[in-house]
């Protein structure tokens, strides 16, 4: 580019300006890059992915100070905690500064939250900071700063340690307290008080006392209080009990015999919170022979919906390890269609080799699940007392079964397209308008290598929507007995015991 | 017939749990409480607090908005099948009408808490719950332009 006879004056002058505007350039992009995020992260664009907003790249020092000034401004308290997730993200080396700045002037309640998040990111001064906003604080930020400090043996948090250990409150006792067996530097005394402190209000009666100590050990557990806390597993209250299981499960002693027998109590407990806490307990256990399984199905299915949104969260520790083990889970549990759909999902997000064959080889079974329940239920009107209610119910269960069995296959073909194809075809299959579906379905045999499932999907579609026949003979023959046996053996547990009920009404009722 | 079977099938029936599949109403039935008045009885008066709603599974009940809520006055009349008392829970204010016994009836109670807790785990109750209401309305609208006529 340069011509042989230029001076080099020219050369280095042209090179000078032409490194300027690249650094400018740069600089501008940077900003302007800076703004964008801002600004998505201001419209609350990334809500609850962080992870995913880290991908798009890192802030810079000015943009980080600029989101913790948004979190100051911020309407509400979750949308300052979701700035917060994106500075940790997007800003990890001035996060803990940024959100040191504004600290001072957040509400009590925000700056409780933000507290261990200071401690985390530990930026300088962040102690003293803390400190002196708890002066001003509600009791809950006291507590909080009182056992992160002493956690963190900051020196002028050790000065008022022994006010708070002696304080009235059994919650800034029990704070102090944790704080204390948790600093690295902690004198022995204090210790030890801290430790009787504990095991004081682990043993009171009163239920203010023995939260308070369950409440400050779960959010620091300590091995140490284990003894006092095991107990707690079978307290009267929900809230000891899924305290309990929440410190009892993040200690390492915890994996002796009879974990399994009381995570596996605590998944039936009647209280949802107790429910929650064992699922992710177990999540965390990994005890060796725990029934992962059995109570990952259980959690999914519970009733109640925030249960099941900690086993959807907790699911991928439940998950098989290897691939004889998803071969075994995906066969032996095909009529546990909430844990099926979960675990479709995550072998496809796995590195697993034969992950593709595995998912098909389950796609298949399901095709074919769905058609010999059609098939029985096409069948039962030809069967002696058909038209009773049982044999009613026993249809529908058959038909919802079938259907459920078409949507795993649709999930399963979903999950196995990268090009997102399938997700289309999907939406038109599910909708009542014919032409579309018909059109969907259109779509769906053009794709090679699946063409051949989606032809016999469009004939159980038919069969299960429009009720048209679909010929061929039922499984297990023509006899309503070996009908309602296959349903048992094959069935979900629901129409395993429509089955044995409509059996047990025959034999009742030759 | 096995009664919580029963209990399931009788459900399948009810248009506000059209959306949920059986092995839903298999959990969902035994939350629900049986309950039963004699004909001329009345469920509630308007103005008190809601507790409870109903799905009637057998009988008949009158529903009226006349002040008196002894007097027999219906702007509609519910079946088997259809729901009653569920606008009190959801919004919290007192009871809209006074729901009369017409004919000995039997039908399921669900309290508040339970209620809200089923519409956590099973959204599609809602959108039953949707089209109860809705339907309610569609009935009422010819009416109120009758009466403003």
């Amino acid at each position: 580019l340069v011509p042989h006879e230029a001076p080099l004056e020219w050369v280095a002058g042209g090179g000078l300006v032409f490194a300027v505007a690249l650094f400018w350039v740069k600089l501008k992009k940077n900003e302007a890059y800076g703004d964008s995020l801002v600004e998505l992260v201001g419209q609350s664009v990334f809500t609850g992915d962080a992870g995913q907003a880290a991908e798009l790249g890192r802030l810079d020092n000015a943009t980080a100070f600029r989101l913790a000034d948004l979190m100051q401004q911020a309407a509400s308290h979750p949308v300052a905690i979701n700035y917060a997730d994106m500075l940790e993200s997007l800003a990890p080396e001035y996060a803990g500064e940024a959100m040191l700045s504004v600290y001072p002037s957040l509400p009590p309640k925000l700056q409780d939250q933000l507290l261990l998040r200071l401690a985390r990111l530990a930026p300088s001064n962040w102690e003293a900071i803390a400190m002196e906003a708890a002066q001003h604080g509600d009791a809950h930020l006291v507590e909080t700063t009182a056992r992160l400090l002493l956690a963190a043996d900051c020196p002028a948090a050790k000065a008022q340690a022994q006010n708070w250990l002696d304080a009235d409150s059994p919650r800034l006792q029990s704070a102090a307290a944790v704080g204390c067996l948790h600093g690295d530097a902690t004198e022995p005394a204090l210790r030890a008080k801290s430790r009787e402190v504990l095991e004081r209000f682990l043993t009171s009666r009163d239920s203010a006392d023995y939260l308070a100590a369950l409440g400050a050990l779960a959010a620091m557990p300590h091995e140490d209080l284990l003894p006092w806390v095991r107990p707690m597993l079978v307290d009267d209250s929900a809230r000891a009990r899924a305290l309990a299981l929440k410190v009892w499960s993040r200690c390492p002693q915890s994996e002796g015999s009879g974990a399994a027998r009381e995570l596996d109590a605590a998944m039936r407990d009647a209280s949802h919170e107790v429910r929650a806490a064992a699922i992710r307990a177990a999540a965390q256990l990994q005890l060796p022979n725990m029934p992962a399984l059995d109570w990952l199905g259980g959690a999914l299915r519970d009733p109640d919906y925030r249960v099941r949104q900690v086993a959807h969260a907790f699911a991928r520790s439940f998950m098989p390890k290897h691939r004889e083990g998803w071969v075994k889970a995906l066969t032996q549990r095909e009529t546990d269609f909430e844990l099926q759909t979960v675990m479709v999902s995550e072998l496809s997000a796995t590195d697993i080799e034969s992950k593709a064959t595995l998912l098909r080889q389950a796609s298949e079974r399901h095709a074919r699940h769905a058609r010999n329940k059609l098939l029985i239920m096409e069948n039962i009107p030809h069967a002696e007392k058909a038209f009773s209610q049982e044999y009613q119910l026993l249809k529908q269960v058959l038909r919802e079964e079938a259907r459920r069995h078409l949507d795993a296959v649709l999930h399963i073909l979903g999950c196995l397209d990268h090009g997102q194809q399938m997700r289309y075809i999907r939406a038109g299959l599910a909708s009542r308008d014919k032409h579309l579906w018909a059109q969907a379905l259109e779509s769906a045999m053009q794709l090679k290598k699946e063409g051949h499932l989606f032809r016999e999907l469009a004939i159980l579609f038919e069969a299960e929507r429009e009720s048209s026949p679909l010929g061929g003979e039922p499984p297990a023959g023509n006899a309503l007995g070996a009908w309602l046996d296959w349903c048992q053996e094959y069935g979900s547990e629901w129409l395993a015991q429509c089955a044995k009920y409509c059996q047990g009404k025959s034999r009742v009722e030759p | 017939m096995n009664q919580h079977l029963e209990r399931v099938l009788l459900l399948t029936k009810v248009p506000l749990f059209s959306y949920l599949r059986t092995d839903q109403l298999n959990r969902l039935a035994p939350l629900l409480e049986p309950v039963a008045w004699p004909k001329g009885a009345r469920i509630f008066d308007m103005g008190d607090m809601g507790l409870e709603f109903y799905v009637i599974t057998e009988g008949r009940i009158g529903i009226s908005v006349a002040t008196d809520p002894s007097q027999h006055i219906f702007i509609n009349e519910l079946k088997a099948g259809d729901s009653l008392g569920e606008m009190a829970l959801i919004d919290n204010e007192p009871r809209s009408a006074t729901a009369h016994v017409l004919e000995d009836t039997q039908a399921f109670a669900l309290d508040k808490e339970k209620l809200h807790g089923l519409l956590m785990a099973y959204p599609e109750l809602g959108i039953g719950m949707l089209r109860a209401l809705s339907q309610r309305l569609r009935a009422l609208t010819p009416r109120l332009v009758k009466t403003s006529k």
